[in-house]
């Protein structure tokens, strides 16, 4: 289980920008910064230092799938990324659909409330997803099919600083991919 | 005729710079509360402009920055304890040409200073004038050429920019929109990594901002966030759950290459690495004992050393090392989060880390210190709102960094740079 202590920093409400503001992007903004990925790419580690326990890759890159009717995203209460018992027949729901949907790989996105700082919440976010794998896992589905990500306070689903917002926030949400 | 830059006399008195070196040497920044005693006050009554945009803005940077700097008062009165004296002249495009003499210790000390600027560089030689004089007369480190980097959101789009020390010419770098986090300056660069969502997932690049590129440093499966790049070699601390663990990694700077892994806490989840000035350490956060806290290591052992034990801060977060040898933290102390120093070479159960963040109701986070390890910036949350704020460790109040909309977050700052 993981925890969170603070209490503290709100993800402000779209802020419109202002005629005046002096900030401009450097010529032709970031088309013009190297975009070369061949010394990038998706670099493994070596045995040393041992195997990746996550698949590599970017599932985000292959066609998207509709997520199917039934399933939603799992909510999780505050400093926890433990599933809630009420919460285990959505992780049901989805193994289910992998089951039968053998083309089919996930990315697991992990997210969190605003209170929090920054870094914290992507670590929570990521065993929040993680948690969700392993659920997953234990249901039959490969964990070569699924991948995670934390996206931390930053894509919060309600803005708001009350719990009603707050709840909604930390969740784990589904998106499905054909695989290839 | 072409744009008159004069090259004036860069080295009149390279033997009295030379002469000076010794007597530039840096002390280590103490905390010692009120700055206002160790001000010195500057006289800019002989030194002569004319009325032209390029010149105006010369001086009128020249004196922010000595005053930013906390060692000066800018006077116009003659009677004051360093003299400038010299001339200012504007140039073709908004440019200046700048020839001045600095007198202190009672007209004992000189130092002269000369530079001709286009528009766009009027700013960076005024930065540099301020930087030679404060190294000059006061022997400690500066920090006017320096630059900041952060994360902006205005609207829905995130993107990285940066800003001068002074916080203006706020310039955005990056303009794709996606989440980014965790901008961090390479040591003596014009380059930062960060951390952007760009592709889908998190991965860690480099932007070098004289070349105008960025390239992939490296992207693991699951969390690449952290990235900080050690001054004394190439390897890059960086945080990663490749393992289905949240910890600490050491990469190659120039190929993503996996070196090391520092940490293996199960349960655990370790973040937010900086390293120490001799390249030899890192601290850092860890939560294996229960709360988030901070802990050193060096990155031969792999020893941890829990840093802070006040009971007072009861989160420990965001730790980074500055030049003076001080670590500077965000901590959770009476509900609300600020800013604190410690020297780490002290016993850790007895050293009580000073708070250098004002108690207003607000938060202050993501500290990060000046390449003169006096001044730190930080981010400041109120009101929904998250803001850059200065911080001085010699006690002059916070500054605002600039005051533009948007969220502005995720500070760091750079050594000394030049153009």
């Amino acid at each position: 289980m993981k925890s969170k202590y603070a209490s503290f920093f709100l993800v402000a409400a779209a802020v419109a920008m202002t005629a005046g503001c002096r900030t401009k992007p450097p010529a032709g903004g970031e088309g013009d910064l190297d975009s070369d990925l061949s010394a990038g790419g998706w670099i493994d580690g070596d045995g040393a230092i041992g195997a990746s326990a996550l698949p590599g890759g970017n599932f985000q890159d292959l066609p998207r799938v509709d997520t199917p009717a039934g399933v939603y995203p799992v909510y999780f209460a505050y400093n926890d990324s433990s599933i809630p018992a009420g919460e285990r027949a959505k992780i049901a729901v989805v193994a289910n659909f992998m089951r039968d949907n053998p083309g089919v790989v996930l990315v697991v996105e992990g997210n969190c409330d605003e209170r929090g700082t920054n870094e914290y919440n992507m670590s929570l976010g990521e065993y929040r997803a993680g948690s969700v794998r392993d659920a997953l896992a234990a249901e039959g589905v490969s964990g070569q099919r699924i991948q995670t990500v934390s996206y931390g306070e930053e894509r919060p689903a309600v803005f708001g600083s009350d719990e009603s917002a707050w709840s909604q926030n930390r969740r784990a949400e589904f998106a499905f991919y054909k695989g290839e | 005729m072409g744009f008159p830059i004069r090259k004036f006399a860069a080295l009149l008195s390279l033997g009295a710079l030379l002469a000076l070196q010794g007597f530039a040497r840096a002390a280590d920044i103490r905390i010692t509360g009120k700055a206002s005693g160790d001000k010195q006050t500057v006289s800019f009554s002989r030194l002569r402009s004319d009325d032209s945009p390029g010149a105006r803005d010369f001086v009128a940077t020249l004196r922010n920055d000595l005053a930013l700097s906390g060692w000066f008062i800018p006077v116009d009165a003659e009677n004051a304890s360093v003299q400038l004296s010299g001339t200012v002249t504007g140039g073709f495009g908004g440019g200046a040409s700048a020839s001045m003499r600095t007198l202190w210790a009672g007209g004992l000390r000189q130092r002269d200073w000369s530079r001709a600027s286009s528009g766009d560089a009027v700013r960076d030689a005024a930065h540099e004038a301020a930087d030679a004089i404060v190294q000059s007369v006061t022997g400690e480190r500066s920090m006017a050429s320096s630059k900041i980097v952060f994360v902006g959101k205005r609207g829905a789009a995130t993107d990285i920019y940066e800003c001068d020390a002074d916080g203006r010419r706020v310039r955005q770098i990056t303009n794709g929109g996606h989440l980014c986090l965790s901008p961090n300056w390479e040591p003596r660069t014009h380059s930062f990594l960060y951390t952007t969502w760009a592709s889908g997932l998190p991965a860690v690049w480099r932007i070098d901002l004289v070349r105008n590129k960025q390239r992939k440093l490296c992207a693991y499966p699951g969390m690449n966030l952290g990235a900080t790049a050690s001054p004394a070699d190439g390897r890059v601390a960086v945080v990663l759950s490749r393992s289905g663990q949240v910890d600490l990694y050491l990469v190659d700077g120039a190929s993503g290459r996996l070196l090391d892994r520092l940490t293996s806490s199960r349960d655990a989840s370790e973040s937010s690495p900086s390293w120490s000035p001799d390249g030899h350490s890192i601290v850092y956060v860890s939560d294996a004992g229960g709360l988030p806290r901070i802990y050193t290591m060096s990155v031969a052992s792999k020893t941890p050393r829990r840093l802070v034990y006040s009971s007072s801060i009861r989160e420990n977060v965001a730790p980074e090392w500055g030049v003076t040898g001080d670590i500077v933290f965000c901590g959770r102390s009476g509900g609300r989060y600020g800013v604190f120093v410690t020297d780490p070479s002290r016993d850790a159960r007895t050293a009580s880390p000073v708070k250098i963040s004002p108690s207003d109701g607000a938060d202050y986070e993501d500290p990060s210190w000046a390449p003169d390890g006096r001044h730190v910036v930080c981010t400041r949350t109120q009101g929904h709102r998250r803001s850059l704020v200065v911080l001085d460790v010699k006690g002059d109040p916070p500054r605002k960094l600039f005051d533009l909309s948007g969220d502005w977050y995720l500070p760091s700052w750079s050594d000394n740079l030049r153009p």
